[in-house]
């Protein structure tokens, strides 16, 4: 699936999350946290940015949502990964690897 | 918002919105409040206190509103056309992929489609006898509002034309009804310059098309002053003599044409096709004109009913209107007798026809379950295929609905050609149609008919698809395929589910074979039946005389014929008769009981009027007690009306405790006193009411066309041109209407039992045939699979005879619990064909005795096939193959 830059960078956050609901069910603030924590820091998500980016995977039929109890008792929307999230998560993993890998080399070559 | 209250599934299925937008708004602040407040609880945590906290984590969130807004747009709007455009690719995609799978397996497609194609086809073609007969019966705008109006002596049951008196009372105080039309239908002379032509005629009033909603094709209609007396005689064409005789010219308004030597005016052409409903014989009709204001004559009285008005209402209207007019009180008690001509296919046809529509139904439910076995056998053939699919992404939902499309592209490709099955079948029917089912003359594939074709493909489509839909997407499909079990291999459930549709299928087609055999001995019966007369050989001929002679005139030139026939070799015992038996009299009067034991009111009875001359009986083969009228042969009668002769019914039923013969009666003026009393005439399938009770008096008025009845042994071919010659030789006074057979009579009345019968065949056949198949299917696949089983079977010293007992013993249970089935279904199904019976009753056990005996000998060839390939089995290459 050949894509422009633009397309890539601005896909990074979806990524990011299908990556997160690989292995469970999730509310958006525990999306937040996990992706915060893994970036050790690095990384800072506008909450906005990442409420708009979960609707739109669930409109594209990518995750899907669906109302649970958290952890603490509390009425909270749980993202989940459907069968399209994970075969886009698979190609835009190969095209990110790609595509760093491409930088990379770029980036440290002499 | 009521869409909200439907399931999620259900949106998901048909890629409606999710919500509404209240809803959406409500469901972001949800969501946002609980991350604003996990994110404050955990600023609590460190040490914050609340209000700082809340306003932190707001902080932090950004844009809300942006969310919301988002939210919104995502989704409603652009996106989804979006997945309506993407969902309609993947059926794009769906319809590719069953259109690939379809050419791989063409031997199955051509199967699965040829079976559907003939159910659907059977189903169309019988709708569209359904839907012209029964739904849609009178080409008029609300057709079904037009009723004929009779009235119906109570005791006799006779229909009878209600006089005009009647009419008028009707016309001027029946709310029930918008307008009555009458019309007449009668032969007529065309001349038209010095071409002269006998053709059909009517006559109708001048509110005729106006009350039926049709519009003249050229010129006008007839207006109230054209049927007044003293008025411009004027006419109207058929469009078929328009188009023959004048060649469809546009200036025809205003042309002359003699209508039975009054020349017309014609003052407009009808539109095509157009025929008279309820009159009788219903063809075009070459020329109309003005039914008079003052006609007395038998005439056929149309109503209109109005909009909601029930016909049972109109009945009790018309009756009471009709029964306090002076001078009906001879018929004693009446009842008016208003029918739709949906009323009138009561004769059986209607029956049969519901019983052929449920016996299509019976075959295409069994065409379903062949190709249901046949799609899951594939299904599970493929179930390597469908687990690689799942795990490529495609979820349960999008493999059901790839089966469901291969379901529906064979539905599809089957109902179509199933609907060229059925156009060429109404075709060829059409073309070879026998006698007595002109009724059938107006079946066509209608709009109507193709909706319903492409419903009963969809409803087939999703009858056969959802069993495979079922069992191929069932859960545990990838773990089968890591466990590496052999494809093709059913399972307990599918192998269950396939044998109930055997077992289904045979028991369906033994209700139909025991239908279609009890009505083959029932029809037997039928044509085994004692009429009542001897039929064989038996022909009348129909002349017709100038319209202005009178009745001495017309005396005369009867009894001239009738000595000219007498003298014409191939023809014996010629005598004039008001009609050729099966067919009696159906003029009505009322006649009085003298020196009754009852009231004289109570003993008043209508029945059947015959004019017959002495010798009738005899020509007839009508068995007779007592004698026949006196008086000489040649026409005339010396007693002319005071000796009568009544049937057994009619005497059973005026005299119930002592002999007729001898009784006397009033009719008119007149004492008659019964001489004789005739044998009845009864024809199994035709129940005409008129057959019930029957007066015969002696021949005495001469009307324009006279009936002669005559025994012949000459073929149809070389009868007509006997009488043609026997009439030229009159030079010219008469003219020759019809000559008709008793043996085409009866074969006329048999024609719709025969035809039923006929169907109801080739319907079981088929029945019989997708079962065998079906069966022959079944236990093949079986065979296939347990090859490795019965390689160790022989391996182990099994002779070729145990194993093929293995595989019939398989056959024979499916078989015998189909049977079984079937029979007590029979039983159920039979009273449905009882109506129809003659002479055999609904269990007769012959009848079932057959059939079972039939369908076991076809199981048995069906599963002989694959015994014998069983028995072939090499026990060293079954068990390599593993």
């Amino acid at each position: 699936m050949p894509r422009d830059s633009d397309d890539l960078r601005r896909g990074t956050l979806d990524v990011l999350i299908l990556k997160a609901l690989v292995w469970d069910p999730m509310h958006g603030y525990a999306i937040a946290k996990w992706i915060g924590d893994r970036a050790g820091g690095e990384l800072t998500i506008v909450d906005a940015a990442l409420y708009k980016a979960l609707h739109r995977l669930e409109s594209d039929g990518a995750i899907r949502a669906e109302w649970g109890l958290s952890e603490n008792n509390r009425r909270a929307k749980y993202y989940s990964l459907t069968a399209r999230g994970r075969q886009t998560l698979r190609a835009e993993l190969t095209a990110w690897r790609k595509y760093s890998g491409a930088v990379n080399a770029v980036l440290e070559s002499n | 918002m009521a869409d909200r209250h439907l399931p999620r599934r259900v949106r998901r299925l048909f890629r409606l919105p999710w919500r509404s937008a209240a809803h959406v708004t409500r469901d972001v602040d949800d969501e946002l409040r609980f991350h604003i407040g996990m994110r404050a609880a955990e600023l609590m945590a460190h040490g914050v206190d609340r209000e700082a906290a809340y306003a932190e984590a707001w902080h932090q969130f950004g844009d809300a509103g942006d969310v919301r807004r988002h939210a919104l747009a995502v989704s409603t709007g652009p996106l989804r056309r979006a997945r309506i455009a993407e969902w309609i690719g993947e059926l794009a995609q769906d319809v590719r992929i069953a259109l690939r799978q379809a050419r791989r397996a063409p031997l199955f497609t051509a199967t699965a489609i040829a079976t559907l194609a003939l159910g659907i086809g059977a189903n169309a073609a019988i709708f569209s006898v359904v839907h012209s007969l029964l739904i849609a019966p009178l080409p008029f705008p609300d057709g079904s509002d037009l009723a004929w109006l009779t009235l119906v002596g109570a005791q006799g049951h006779i229909l009878i034309a209600p006089q005009r008196d009647v009419v008028d009372a009707w016309r001027a105080r029946a709310h029930s009804l918008q307008g009555i039309a009458l019309a007449m239908t009668r032969d007529a002379e065309l001349r038209d310059g010095t071409r002269s032509e006998n053709v059909k005629g009517g006559a109708m009033s001048s509110n005729t098309l106006a009350l039926l909603g049709v519009h003249p094709a050229v010129g006008r209609g007839f207006a109230p002053a054209d049927s007044r007396p003293g008025a411009a005689p004027v006419a109207m064409l058929g469009y078929a003599e328009w188009q023959s005789r004048f060649g469809g010219r546009s200036d025809i308004v205003g042309r002359a044409i003699a209508v039975d030597s009054v020349t017309r005016v014609i003052v407009g052409v009808l539109p095509a096709g157009f025929v008279l409903p309820f009159v009788g014989d219903e063809s075009p009709r070459a020329v109309w004109t003005p039914l008079s204001d003052t006609t007395t004559g038998q005439f056929t009285a149309i109503g209109r009913l109005r909009r909601g008005i029930g016909i049972e209402a109109v009945n009790h209207e018309l009756t009471a209107i009709a029964v306090q007019l002076p001078g009906h009180e001879s018929w004693g008690s009446l009842e008016a007798g208003a029918s739709r001509a949906t009323d009138l296919l009561g004769r059986g046809l209607r029956r049969g026809i519901v019983l052929l529509f449920g016996a299509v139904a019976v075959v295409l439910l069994i065409a379903c379950a062949n190709v249901a076995n046949l799609l899951l056998v594939r299904a599970w053939s493929r179930q390597r295929e469908f687990a690689i699919r799942a795990a490529l992404g495609a979820g349960r939902a999008r493999l059901a609905r790839l089966l469901f499309a291969e379901s529906f592209t064979v539905a599809a490709t089957g109902g179509a050609l199933g609907l060229g099955l059925a156009w060429a079948a109404i075709h060829i029917f059409l073309t070879i149609r026998p006698p007595g089912l002109e009724d059938l003359d107006q079946v066509a594939i209608e709009p109507a008919v193709l909706a319903w074709t492409m419903a009963v493909a969809i409803g087939t489509g999703l009858l056969f698809g959802t069993a495979p839909a079922l069992f191929a997407t069932a859960r545990g499909l990838s773990e089968r395929l890591k466990s590496g079990v052999r494809a093709g291999d059913g399972g307990r459930g599918t192998r269950a589910f396939r044998s109930a549709l055997i077992v289904g299928e045979i028991a369906l087609s033994v209700t139909l074979l025991v239908s279609a055999g009890l009505l083959v001995r029932s029809f037997n019966a039928m044509q085994r039946a004692d009429v009542g007369f001897a039929p064989h050989g038996l022909a009348a001929a129909t002349v017709r005389m100038g319209r202005h002679s009178t009745q001495d005139q017309r005396r005369a030139l009867t009894a001239d014929f009738l000595q000219r026939l007498r003298a014409t070799p191939g023809i014996r015992n010629a005598v004039i008769a008001g009609e050729l038996p099966p067919e009696s009299g159906v003029s009505a009067g009322g006649f009085q009981l003298i020196d009754a034991p009852t009231a004289p009111a109570a003993s008043v009875g209508v029945t059947g009027f015959t004019a017959v001359q002495p010798g009738f009986f005899h020509t007839a083969g009508i068995p007779l007690r007592g004698r026949t009228f006196g008086g000489d042969t040649t026409g005339r009668s010396a007693t002319p009306s005071d000796e009568i002769i009544v049937n057994e019914r009619l005497a059973r039923r005026l005299w119930p405790d002592r002999d007729a013969l001898g009784q006397r009666v009033r009719i008119g003026k007149v004492v008659a006193s019964v001489v004789g009393v005739a044998g009845d005439i009864t024809v199994p399938g035709l129940h005409g009411d008129q057959h019930d009770l029957q007066l015969y008096m002696p021949t005495s008025s001469f009307f324009p066309s006279a009936t002669i009845v005559f025994r012949t042994a000459l073929a149809p071919d070389a009868l007509t041109a006997t009488i043609r010659a026997a009439v030229r030789a009159m030079g010219g006074e008469l003219d020759l209407w019809q000559v008709r057979t008793a043996d085409d009579e009866m074969r006329a009345i048999f024609a719709g039992p025969k035809f039923a019968m006929a169907l109801l065949g080739v319907f079981a056949l088929a029945a019989l045939v997708l079962s065998a198949v079906g069966l022959y299917g079944v236990i093949a696949y079986a065979v296939g699979q347990r090859t490795r089983e019965i390689g160790v079977r022989v391996a182990l010293g099994a002779q070729p005879a145990d194993v093929a007992r293995l595989v019939l013993r398989h056959g024979a249970i499916l078989v015998g619990v189909g049977l079984g089935l079937g029979v007590a279904l029979s039983a159920l199904s039979a009273r449905a064909v009882q109506a129809y019976l003659y002479g055999v009753g609904a269990a007769d056990p012959i009848t079932y005795v057959l059939v079972v005996a039939l369908l076991g000998a076809v199981a048995l060839v069906a599963s002989y096939a694959p015994a014998r390939r069983a028995m072939r089995v090499d026990p060293v290459v079954a068990l390599r193959a593993e």
